[in-house]
């Protein structure tokens, strides 16, 4: 028997040893295929959240909102006859809306114009917002749309994806990953993003309170009506960051005049802002 | 976000610099090996052809060592893979140049033997990286080269 050597590639053969493979597409395929089984993961995981919220007993909703003694602590806390006015105004909306839940109201002196709502029944209002506003009406639909978040409660539904969100990406990547990491700020963030979809409920649920307390529904868009005019005059990336998460202005003025028209509100006189 | 540009810059730096250098040392190892290809080197025990071969004047144990680290954008793709399963390509060619390089450093000990014989071959991971994944790998190739007269 003769000794033959023979190397892996000679006569331009493909080495045995080394699969023919593109690495980058590798990557892409595994990580498309990866992404696509988190999404449909964190979708149904999604679907039970809603179901478990909804079916969830009001004394167990209050145990996990006790969970968070949310409060926010800032220098720029505003307590005059003003944050009195405001706190009258919202238990007569929180009345209108039959929300047992202890509700409160911050007012802070920022230039930022904003409200949003804490899980645990805090409603943080900022003077900026204030300034924008003309009538009272305007205000109370912006309180009232707060009050729809707890009412639906929709902290519940954003908390309870947030937790599926990162448990998925624990389960997957490990709790100290880059991508863990990543999402963990989303869920202990006080203020909360809800879906487009999450922010037209409380919208109609809103103009219902409204309706309820001034007997029409007048005023209620004066807020976004404001953001579109300010749009046009081109001052309105200072709006950018609130409404990441909210129906465009105008889609949204269109739906809310729409939605009152539907459920047969009527549109009446608005009052005036108690001045500051 | 920060941690998902870092991530990026780091699998885009292993991904250039670790074909780079893999294309590198794939070209050097054929060249070599192709010099080489007259030292008949077999894993069996006794010599070939030993009417032709003459006295054998020494023998002696010969080997050849080498250690490949896993790059980032290698180490990535495995992780995928361990998830779904499968051929991890992206590790096929690191020990494949592990293997090819130790025997070359083994036939370059002794390029003056008339045989090398009873070849071996031996892997191990000898460091642990992050996640207990594999960070590197050691391949060690060890034979007898017969020296005549």
């Amino acid at each position: 028997m003769k000794y033959q050597p023979h190397l892996p590639e000679q006569d331009n053969r493909q080495n045995i040893n080394v699969s023919d493979d593109q690495p980058v597409k590798t990557l892409l395929t595994l990580l498309a295929g990866l992404l696509a089984v988190i999404g449909v993961g964190y979708w149904l995981l999604g679907l039970c959240v809603d179901f478990a919220v909804d079916h969830l007993p009001d004394d167990a909703e209050a145990l996990v909102a006790s969970q968070f003694s949310a409060s926010y602590a800032s220098s720029d806390l505003v307590e005059d006859e003003f944050a009195i006015y405001l706190q009258a105004m919202l238990a007569d909306l929180q009345q209108c809306a039959g929300v047992e839940y202890p509700l409160q109201l911050t007012l802070a002196d920022s230039d930022q114009v904003n409200a949003f709502a804490m899980p645990g029944g805090q409603i943080i209002v900022f003077t900026g917002l204030i300034d924008q506003l003309e009538s009272e009406n305007g205000l109370a639909f912006v309180l009232a749309h707060e009050i729809s978040h707890f009412q639906n409660r929709d902290h519940l539904r954003s908390l309870g994806r947030g937790v599926v969100l990162m448990g998925l990406s624990s389960l997957i990547t490990g709790a100290d990953s880059v991508f863990t990491q990543f999402i963990l700020p989303t869920i202990t963030l006080g203020e909360m993003r809800f879906s487009q979809s999450r922010e037209l409920a409380a919208d109609r649920n809103a103009l219902a309170i409204l309706n309820c307390r001034y007997g029409h529904v007048g005023g209620a868009s004066e807020f976004f009506n404001r953001l579109v005019s300010d749009a046009d005059n081109g001052t309105g990336s200072l709006w950018g960051h609130y409404f990441d998460s909210h129906p465009e202005a105008l889609d949204r003025v269109e739906r809310i005049e729409q939605q009152g028209y539907q459920a047969g509100f009527s549109v009446g006189a608005t009052t005036e802002l108690m001045a500051r | 976000m920060a941690e998902l540009l870092i991530f990026l810059l780091l699998i885009s730096v292993g991904y250039f610099f670790g074909q780079r250098s893999e294309q590198k040392h794939y070209r050097s190892i054929r060249t070599r090996e192709q010099e080489l290809i007259g030292l008949v080197t077999h894993n069996g025990k006794h010599p070939l052809a030993i009417e032709q071969l003459g006295n054998v004047s020494e023998a002696k144990l010969v080997y050849g060592s080498v250690v490949i680290s896993v790059d980032y954008f290698k180490r990535v793709v495995a992780g995928l893979r361990m998830l779904a399963g499968g051929n991890l390509a992206t590790y096929e060619t690191l020990v494949d140049r592990g293997r090819r390089e130790a025997v070359l450093r083994l036939k370059e000990s002794c390029r003056d033997a008339a045989q090398i014989i009873n070849l071996r071959i031996e892997t191990s991971a000898i460091s642990k990286g992050n996640q207990n994944q594999v960070g590197s790998v050691e391949v060690l190739a060890y034979a007898t080269a017969i020296y005549t007269q």
